[in-house]
């Protein structure tokens, strides 16, 4: 019956192990994120950065905390532009929700996606250029 | 001794509804995801050309 | 606010000298008038000092201060009047150099004239010397008249007075110029007309999503008492000429832009008569309604537009409303009348007729071409749209002419038969239904896909050309606002084979990313068919292809499980040099054991007795196995049989499947020639 008492703790042990082996796999895994798809928005988002980088400048657009932009301050853009900038906000927006929504579903995790969202508004933040606007916990704008 | 294997059985049982549950709670894989953002906003961003730009200047 | 202020000020002060010029003419006296409390609806004045001092020559000095005077909310302490030369005669006042002074509001220079002969006031403000403002009354014992005469005026400094919020668009700048006349008789004011124009214009609100500047616009507006008893007629028409304005999410230029509006004025409705908006280079909208003027609500309302150009409307207009969808990239052209009809707020009846239009995809997902329409449609009631399309493509693939007798009812759609040519097929669509839901448009229909050959559609799809028909019976297509899912078969006759796919999907189809899934099974297909089509070496037999769990993102597959197999049965068994070269290229190096490149010179052709191959696509790696069973470190990818017999075996388990494709098309193009 002692014998049985060690058996029993034994496989305890391993189950432990065995769970925390899991986790750390699973942490150490990478994320698929070389699927068609995603090296389209990429392409997209990409050529569409070079229109946008201005308006980071200019303070006209910034980063919001949801992985997305925002037209922070219109009266940056001249007047006659300023529905182009709305377009390019709006076509950024589009893209960046199907990337993580993407990514999420490469992954087979498509409830992910909001955890994705959220890493990634971090991470622009994180990596924006000096002098460009992201928002804040407050929901009010900060420079970087 | 029999109530001691009891005991053994619903303490491995009660570690493998734990582990389950733990597994389940971190499974998103924030470091990943992190490294991949970054990657993704790299190539978006072309932040890559810039530090090589600076490098040359 | 402001000049009815000055009004009353120099009303005030006109009244207290015509009194004085009735009573006094002697030659030399000085006069002074304390009054404590002054008090009307409208304002309320608090110690009022008149003081007069005048001097031999007729010239004298007047001074009007007022402690307080309140002007319903807003207050104003110290005001004070004063004329340096001031004349009284026996007929007339003049105040040739006065002055103005509201502490903390205004400070101008004023003059004044008043001809009691000819009941004439006039009073002259100057707030900045290229500006001045000019109030002109006259009057009988029958009738008077006003005029304000505005030369060079300052909105921005008008604006100043106004209440302001922090989300309104604050003014800057803007000049206006014109004449506004006041005429009536003792009993209220009969005609009103303004005639004014507004030069560059300038206004933000603080985000700067609702901006204009440098705009220019002119207001022509009548209003007359008619002969019926508190009832008046008007009529303005308001000509935006220069500048321009975003108000997000629409950007406009003042390029000719005209609003008429005429009609009748109670106690209870405005009644608008043909009225009309000309939008430049949109086109004339003439519309007429009635609204009670007690619950600001629209009663009655009648639009009709015709000619109007549809491609600048849905770009100015339309197209910024819908920057969030699908139809963000579209293009529309052609010319439309409109009609609609509202009652009590409510749309009652809309009429469209379009004509020669075309809607054009910038992204090239999809273009319909000369369209004609007539689209009518009745609150509770079931109408039938006329609609014809001559060609158009979706996804590149052509439709031909196409008529559609659509029933509409409120937002339901139904089309009981459709026959949509699709390539040299056709495509026929049974018991379509449409509903607008809270998940946006969702729509099903029963369909009957009559051949369309192979060839065609290969060359449609600009992909490898094949040959044999595609058809297909599909009991239900449906889209839930999101995926196109077909309940059903598609079947396709290719290779001398039959090609089943079912649970077809479409995730998002006209999203940025659309997603296929589908199950596949290919039965029978000539291989000597296949392998020619594709420039493969030659090989002769028969295969069965299954491919599930097929998932394409972006039209390129994600995910798949296939497997090839010889089919069941007793066919020829042939396999060319060529192709054993090509299947152990594929492979890679070393895929090949079983061949030795001496022995195979020998021979063209050799027997096999199996074929199998396959692969699990998993996001980029082809995990690839041969016929089964397989052994544990290689697969069997040919299995001879006969004389000459040949074996390939693979020994490379994962491939990356985009070199798996550098490699396929390198052999199908470096075998081109030959086949040739």
């Amino acid at each position: 019956m002692i014998k049985r008492t060690i058996y029993c703790s034994l496989l305890l042990l391993f189950l432990m192990f065995a769970s925390i082996l899991l986790i750390s796999r699973v942490q150490a895994a990478n994320l698929e994120i070389n699927t068609p798809a995603i090296t389209s928005i990429k392409q997209s988002m990409q050529s569409r950065h070079a229109q946008l980088v201005e308006h980071y400048d200019s303070g006209a657009v910034g980063l919001t905390m949801d992985g997305m932009i925002t037209m922070r301050d219109a009266n940056a853009v001249p007047l006659a532009k300023r529905q182009s900038v709305n377009s390019l906000v709006s076509a950024e927006n589009q893209d960046r929700n199907a990337l993580y929504r993407e990514i999420a579903r490469a992954n087979n995790h498509p409830e992910w996606e909001s955890q994705i969202r959220s890493t990634f508004g971090q991470r622009w933040i994180n990596m924006a250029r000096p002098g460009w606007w992201y928002q804040t916990n407050h929901n009010s704008w900060a420079q970087k | 001794m029999k109530k001691n294997l009891f005991y053994a059985n619903l303490l491995v049982a009660f570690v493998m509804f734990l582990s389950a549950c733990v597994t389940i709670n971190i499974y998103f894989p924030a470091a990943a995801a992190e490294k991949a953002a970054d990657k993704i906003i790299e190539e978006v961003w072309q932040l890559e050309n810039e530090k090589k730009e600076k490098k040359s200047d | 606010m402001c000049n009815r202020l000055i009004i009353i000020i120099f009303a005030a002060l006109v009244l207290t000298l015509y009194v004085l010029m009735l009573s006094a003419s002697a030659a030399d006296f000085r006069f002074a008038l304390v009054l404590d409390d002054i008090k009307n609806p409208v304002f309320e004045a608090q110690q009022i000092q008149v003081q007069l001092t005048h001097g031999s020559s007729g010239a004298g000095r007047l001074d009007i201060n007022i402690a307080e005077i309140k002007v319903q909310h807003d207050v104003w302490k110290n005001v004070n009047v004063s004329c340096r030369t001031f004349h009284l005669e026996q007929k007339n006042i003049n105040c040739t150099s006065g002055y103005l002074n509201i502490p903390g509001l205004l400070s101008y220079p004023v003059s004044l004239h008043l001809d009691s002969d000819s009941s004439l006031l006039k009073i002259k403000v100057y707030p900045t010397k290229s500006e001045d403002w000019q109030f002109t009354l006259q009057w009988s014992h029958t009738s008077w008249q006003g005029v304000v005469a505005i030369n060079n005026g300052q909105l921005s400094q008008i604006v100043a007075w106004w209440p302001s919020y922090e989300q309104m668009p604050k003014l800057s700048s803007g000049k206006i110029n014109g004449v506004a006349r006041l005429q009536g008789d003792w009993s209220g004011l009969k005609i009103a007309s303004i005639d004014m124009s507004v030069d560059a214009l300038t206004f933000a609100d603080q985000s700067g999503l609702h901006a204009g500047e440098d705009i220019s616009f002119a207001l022509k507006s009548n209003i007359a008492r008619s002969m019926q008893p508190n009832q008046w007629d008007w009529q303005s028409d308001l000509y935006w000429q220069d500048g321009e304005v975003f108000w997000q999410p629409v950007y406009m230029t003042g390029d000719g832009h005209h609003l008429s509006l005429q009609g009748v004025w109670d106690d209870t409705n405005v009644r608008l008569l043909d009225s009309s908006l000309i939008l430049a280079g949109i086109g004339t909208f003439n519309f007429s309604g009635l609204m009670s003027r007690t619950g600001n609500q629209i009663s009655a309302f009648k639009l009709v537009a015709d000619k109007v150009e549809s491609s600048t409307l849905f770009s100015q207009i339309l197209k910024p409303f819908l920057r969030d969808t699908s139809f963000a990239e579209m293009e529309v052209t052609g010319h439309f009348d409109l009609s609609l009809r509202l009652q009590e707020g409510e749309l009652q009846s809309i009429s469209l007729d379009w004509d020669d239009g075309s809607i054009i995809d910038s992204r090239d997902r999809f273009a319909f071409h000369r369209i004609h329409a007539h689209i009518p449609w009745r609150a509770g009631s079931t109408t039938i749209a006329d609609i014809s399309m001559l060609k158009g493509h979706v996804l590149n693939i052509p439709l031909g002419a196409v008529r559609v007798p659509l029933e509409i009812n409120n937002f339901n759609l139904f089309l009981p038969q459709l026959v949509l040519p699709v390539l040299d097929g056709v495509l026929k669509l049974e018991d379509f239904s449409a509903a607008y839901t809270e998940n946006g448009w969702q729509w099903k229909f029963n369909g009957e896909l009559l051949p369309v050959s192979m060839e065609t559609l290969t060359t449609a799809l600009q992909i490898q050309q094949m040959h044999g028909t595609l058809s297909g019976y599909i009991p239900e297509v449906s889209y839930d606002g999101n995926n196109v899912s077909v309940n059903g078969v598609l079947q396709i006759n290719v290779f001398d084979g039959s090609v089943v796919v079912h649970k077809l999907m479409l995730i998002e189809p006209m999203g940025l990313t659309p997603h296929l899934k589908a199950d596949i099974a290919m039965r029978d297909l000539d291989l000597e068919l296949l392998t020619r089509t594709f420039s493969f070496g030659k090989m002769e037999g028969r295969v069965d292809v299954d491919l599930r769990n097929l998932e394409l993102a972006n039209w390129r597959p994600i995910h798949f499980d296939a497997r090839l197999f010889s089919s069941p049965g007793d066919y020829p068994r042939r396999i060319s040099q060529a192709a054993i070269r090509n299947i152990s290229a594929l492979g890679g190096e070393g895929a090949v054991v079983a061949i030795q490149r001496s022995f195979l010179r020998f021979f063209e052709e050799f027997r096999y007795s199996e074929i199998g191959w396959r692969c699990a696509l998993r996001l980029n790696i082809c995990f690839m196995g041969g016929i089964e069973p397989e052994l544990q470190s290689s697969y069997m990818l040919v299995k001879g049989g006969g004389i000459p017999a040949i074996t390939v075996m693979g020994y490379n388990q994962e491939v990356g499947w985009q070199e798996l494709v550098n490699r396929l098309q390198r052999i199908t193009q470096e075998n081109e020639p030959i086949i040739q």
